[in-house]
């Protein structure tokens, strides 16, 4: 019965660090799950300290306009695995270019994370940078498309994999302080 | 002869002022993006959209390349990367220097990889920041400006169409070709 847990902390809110909605910069980096670097990635509970990838890999940039690009998480609970959360990503392809039909030919097959900088980034920016899919990934579960809706987009959702979960509602990546783990983050997390 | 004299003195001490702006941090760079539109007005014949980041960057890349800051640029125009695992310095085309990117190949050497431009003695200069760097790749024509439109193409040619509507929101078209064709008619 050890994976049963009790609270150990108050629940508490502070009027000095008030909830915000977004993501900023309208910009996401995602990363092909096995480019991770186990070895490598060092994390404690809920908050990443070192999010390193394979030597020559990097993340790539997913780009887009005004609010269009999100992260949801819910709680899953089954009668049959261990209860846990699952993630989601919300984007979509601007373009119903060639290049964008390569990327959703990509999408369909791979096992991703998705690292984004949420506008609420807490006290001292330590929680602005969160991973979803940080323990199982995320595979790609819709992708509609229609050239009447949308301005013709490609509309996708990334999100964990059914009878998988994550232990937790999304990880928090803070490695050393807000400014390395930004550089991180701008530079793709890309290992050279 | 005073005249000529005067014009010398004042074309050094523009380049000088622009060169020690362009040297700034990021966040002091940002105060005086408009002295340096209008001097990539005046050299490029090209107004700069203020507001949008990667007409920005555009801008600050050819002034480095214009005032001979480096000898340097990265294959991926705008990439960025850490300087070193658990650092917080970053290297772009964006922030180059010979200096920083001595630093940044110092660091590892296969880094090269990543550069479409770099002195050809790029090793020496690792081992001896002081030696004139030997450039063969690509040389870059100050002399031309404004800049000629084939120039301005192949430069266009490099960003996406996406980046290219951020850059230019009232021109329309369905093709990049097409595209870059209205931008220099444009112009």
């Amino acid at each position: 019965m050890s994976c049963i847990k009790k609270i150990t902390a108050d629940i508490t809110f502070d009027c000095q660090d008030k909830a915000l909605k977004g993501l900023a910069g309208s910009k996401a980096v995602i990363i092909n799950f096995d480019d991770i670097d186990p070895t490598a990635t060092t994390s404690t509970g809920a908050t990443i300290s070192e999010l390193n990838l394979k030597s020559g890999s990097t993340g790539f940039s997913i780009g887009w306009y005004k609010d269009l690009g999100s992260t949801a998480i819910e709680f899953t609970p089954n009668s049959e695995v261990v209860d846990g959360f699952a993630h989601s990503f919300l984007c979509r392809l601007g373009t119903s270019s060639a290049a964008n039909a390569e990327i959703a030919s990509e999408l369909k097959g791979g096992r991703f994370i998705i690292v984004v900088e949420t506008n609420y980034k807490g006290v001292s920016n330590a929680d602005a940078f969160k991973v979803y899919g940080f323990e199982n990934g995320l595979e790609l579960s819709e992708m509609t498309g229609n050239s009447g809706e949308n301005a013709g987009s490609l509309l996708f959702t990334l999100r964990t994999k059914e009878d998988t979960y994550e232990e937790y509602p999304y990880a928090i990546l803070s490695e050393t302080d807000y400014l390395t783990t930004k550089a991180s983050f701008d530079s793709l997390f890309a290992s050279v | 002869m005073w005249f000529a004299l005067l014009s010398f003195l004042i074309i050094n001490l523009i380049l000088i002022v622009m060169e020690e702006i362009l040297k700034l941090p990021q966040s002091q760079l940002k105060l005086h993006i408009k002295e340096l539109a209008e001097d990539y007005y005046v050299n490029y014949g090209r107004r700069v959209c203020t507001s949008c980041p990667s007409d920005i960057n555009n801008m600050l890349i050819t002034l480095r390349k214009h005032y001979k800051m480096t000898n340097f640029e990265f294959k991926k125009l705008n990439g960025i990367y850490k300087m070193k695992q658990g650092g917080s310095v970053t290297i772009s085309n964006k922030s180059m220097t010979d200096e920083i990117a001595l630093e940044f190949l110092s660091i590892n050497k296969e880094r090269i990889s990543l550069f479409s431009k770099y002195p050809e003695n790029w090793e020496e200069l690792l081992d001896n920041p002081t030696v004139e760097p030997k450039v063969d790749v690509e040389p870059i024509h100050l002399e031309e400006t404004p800049i000629i439109q084939s120039d301005l193409r192949d430069e266009l040619s490099k960003y996406k169409m996406q980046e290219l509507r951020e850059m230019y929101p009232d021109i329309k078209a369905t093709s990049k070709e097409d595209f870059i064709t209205l931008v220099l008619n444009e112009d």
